[in-house]
């Protein structure tokens, strides 16, 4: 199965922009499906983003997150062909993790 | 303001002239019966001219844009958007189901000529043998059915997906439905062009066109409306605020639901005879499905 995780990071005057989008349902346990049984909640609750050993980023999610979340944000000090693993763990205990280089 | 309503009625009167054009014009003037006589070409220009009149400095590719064509904030929210779109998943996995091998040895490409390349900016077409519109959602159920697989739901995901891989497919291609030389096809684009232009519905009582021809841009509730013209150019599209693919279909439906217009008999056939008027007087615009619409 293809990664859940797309990300397109870019380093630019001493700074890399992120940008990620990950797909996950994102269910908040308040919606019903076409049977009128509520779809239990599924949402991402820990995403993280590390670069040489460093964690340059975490967020703690909740069900309010929308599905397949994107996410932009930057950093100081990466350069081009850093290593930058991003990984996500949700509420069912299902994870994903990718690592990419810096462009 | 006066010039907008100075514009506004410079089209009700290019489309009064179109009324009483004489017969015999592109789509074959009376209909017998006495049915409305009309003229898509004409009030394909019309509407263009009405466009280019009021906001000059946009292309026709700007169009498919829909609401961000026309205010600065949301077309860099557009660009934002688009260095990673929201479409993306929906692009893979329409890609995936495309590819699919049916049954019996055929795909997708069996049924579209050209493998699918460049179909999409001639739907939603009339179909003589169906007896009326046909759009790209019942083509592709068509050719799963000549193949003996079951149909998809016409606004469910996976047939989401697949229209926005031939939708991209088509990427660019100019808008090409014309009404052909046949009463029902010109009752039906008839029906689409009343209920947009002339119709108040719903307890709110506006018309479609109060929003999308004389109201198209920001609005007093600092919402925007996307103008008619080549406003299904882009769909299907990913609407953010709903968070999945959306067809034109359903996005007119949607219009309706804000208009509080009460389900009545036929509802879905006129979302049908709307899609088809606006596609066939958005001629000339390019295709850029999948879009986005916030």
């Amino acid at each position: 199965m293809a990664s859940t995780i797309r990300v397109r990071a870019i380093a630019a005057d001493g700074n890399v922009e992120v940008q990620s989008l990950i797909r996950h349902p994102m269910d908040s346990g308040f919606m019903k499906n076409d049977k009128g049984q509520i779809i239990p909640a599924h949402f991402i609750q820990t995403v993280t983003f590390e670069t040489k050993g460093k964690i340059v980023f975490t967020a703690f999610w909740g069900p309010a997150i929308s599905k397949d979340p994107y996410l932009k944000f930057s950093y100081q000090g990466g350069a081009k062909g850093d290593p930058l693993t991003i990984s996500w763990t949700d509420n069912e205990g299902m994870s994903d993790t990718l690592t990419t280089k810096v462009a | 303001m006066a010039a907008r309503l100075a514009a506004a009625a410079v089209l009700a009167a290019s489309l009064l002239s179109v009324a009483a054009a004489p017969a015999g014009q592109e789509a074959g003037g009376q209909a017998p019966g006495g049915q409305a006589t009309v003229d898509p070409a004409a009030d394909a220009a019309a509407m263009r001219a009405y466009f280019h009149t009021r906001f000059p400095a946009l292309s026709l590719r700007d169009y498919a844009d829909g609401p961000y064509a026309l205010d600065a904030g949301m077309r860099k929210q557009l660009q934002d958007l688009m260095q990673f779109p929201p479409t993306t998943f929906a692009l893979e996995d329409g890609a995936k189901r495309f590819a699919e091998t049916f049954g019996d040895g055929a795909t997708y490409a069996t049924c579209f000529p050209g493998i699918g390349q460049g179909i999409a900016q001639d739907y939603p077409r009339f179909d003589a043998k169906r007896g009326g519109v046909e759009t790209l959602a019942m083509a592709v159920n068509d050719c799963r059915a000549a193949h003996h697989a079951a149909p998809l739901p016409v606004d469910g995901e996976a047939m989401a997906d697949l229209l926005a891989q031939i939708g991209k497919l088509s990427d660019g291609k100019p808008m090409a439905v014309t009404v052909p030389d046949d009463p029902h096809a010109r009752a039906v684009y008839a029906r689409g062009r009343a209920v947009f232009d002339d119709a108040k519905r719903g307890t709110v009582g506006m018309s479609c066109a109060d929003c999308h021809v004389a109201g198209a841009g920001p609005g007093p509730d600092r919402a925007t409306r996307a103008p008619a013209l080549g406003i299904t150019a882009g769909f299907p599209a990913y609407s953010t605020g709903a968070g999945r693919m959306l067809t034109a279909e359903a996005r007119i439906a949607g219009c309706d639901r804000g208009l509080h217009v009460a389900p009545y008999a036929g509802m879905a056939a006129d979302h049908l005879a709307i899609a088809y008027y606006l596609a066939a007087v958005s001629r000339g615009v390019p295709v850029a499905a999948p879009g986005v619409r916030p």
